[in-house]
């Protein structure tokens, strides 16, 4: 840990509901119009069967949660390494949170919908170790 | 059409510029209440930098790619109102079991041209 950093073993969970309107901004904030966001008739035609958010309009919940659990340079200095494990769909209620790795070197985080299924899942380490492997 | 088989490792697609305006703060925090006005820019607008310029210049692209994972490694967070460069690479592709995953390195500088962040983005590729 880098000095000064807070250190705990869980990070304080940040939860949002992901609907039609957030992912809607969030396309336009981002300009990524990729019609499996945006397009309901083209995303149904697609494996998804369906629209899906953006997956980085989750990720913020993670850096949320970070700054809210360890403070602000565990947001400024970090290596946030992430996957996107299962789509986010509309209406969808999502929370972040993380847990101290055993090793100490840092936290594992996730993001889970309202059924408890992961959809995103990483690590995010601070200071000199943060080194991406 | 950037597809698969035509996407080249190695190959730059330019610089995208974004300003850390007040008004794109407002637009921000307007989805995300609780990112402090602290005057410098919420760890996630990395994603603002890197999928605008992504979006921007990784062009055409086939409909329905997907995110499949991303890094991203924040050496400082840039204050608002700084005018932002990001530049964007193929960094790799790679073919898993019939899968087509494209690899793409984002750098971002802030106007003195220091770093300020830097992220990998694997793209499930759809054509």
């Amino acid at each position: 840990m880098t000095d000064g950093m807070t250190t705990i073993d869980r990070l304080t969970p940040v939860t949002k509901r992901i609907d039609r309107a957030a992912i809607r901004l969030y396309a336009e904030l981002t300009d990524d119009f990729n019609p499996i966001h945006v397009d309901p008739d083209f995303a149904a035609k697609t494996p998804m069967k369906g629209i899906i958010a953006h997956g980085l309009l989750s990720v913020n919940l993670l850096w949320q949660s970070v700054r809210r659990s360890l403070g602000e340079a565990a947001v400024s200095d970090a290596m946030l390494d992430i996957r996107f494990l299962r789509p986010v769909r509309e209406g969808d209620v999502v929370t972040a949170g993380g847990e101290r790795r055993a090793d100490g070197d840092g936290y594992d985080v996730w993001i889970d919908n309202q059924h408890g299924e992961t959809v995103i899942a990483g690590r995010i380490l601070h200071g000199p170790g943060r080194a991406a492997s | 059409m950037h597809l698969f088989d035509t996407l080249r490792e190695g190959a730059s697609f330019g610089a995208e510029e974004l300003h850390l305006s007040d008004a794109l703060i407002e637009r921000w925090t307007s989805l995300y209440p609780d990112d402090p006005p602290d005057g410098r820019m919420p760890a996630g607008m990395i994603a603002v930098a890197t999928m605008r310029a992504y979006s921007s210049l990784v062009v055409p692209r086939p409909p329905g790619n997907i995110h499949g994972s991303q890094r991203y490694e924040m050496l400082r967070r840039p204050a608002v109102g700084e005018r932002l460069t990001t530049r964007i690479a193929c960094a790799g592709k790679e073919l898993k079991r019939d899968r087509r995953w494209v690899h793409f390195d984002t750098e971002t500088v802030g106007e003195d041209g220091i770093p300020c962040f830097r992220g990998r983005m694997t793209i499930l590729w759809a054509a």
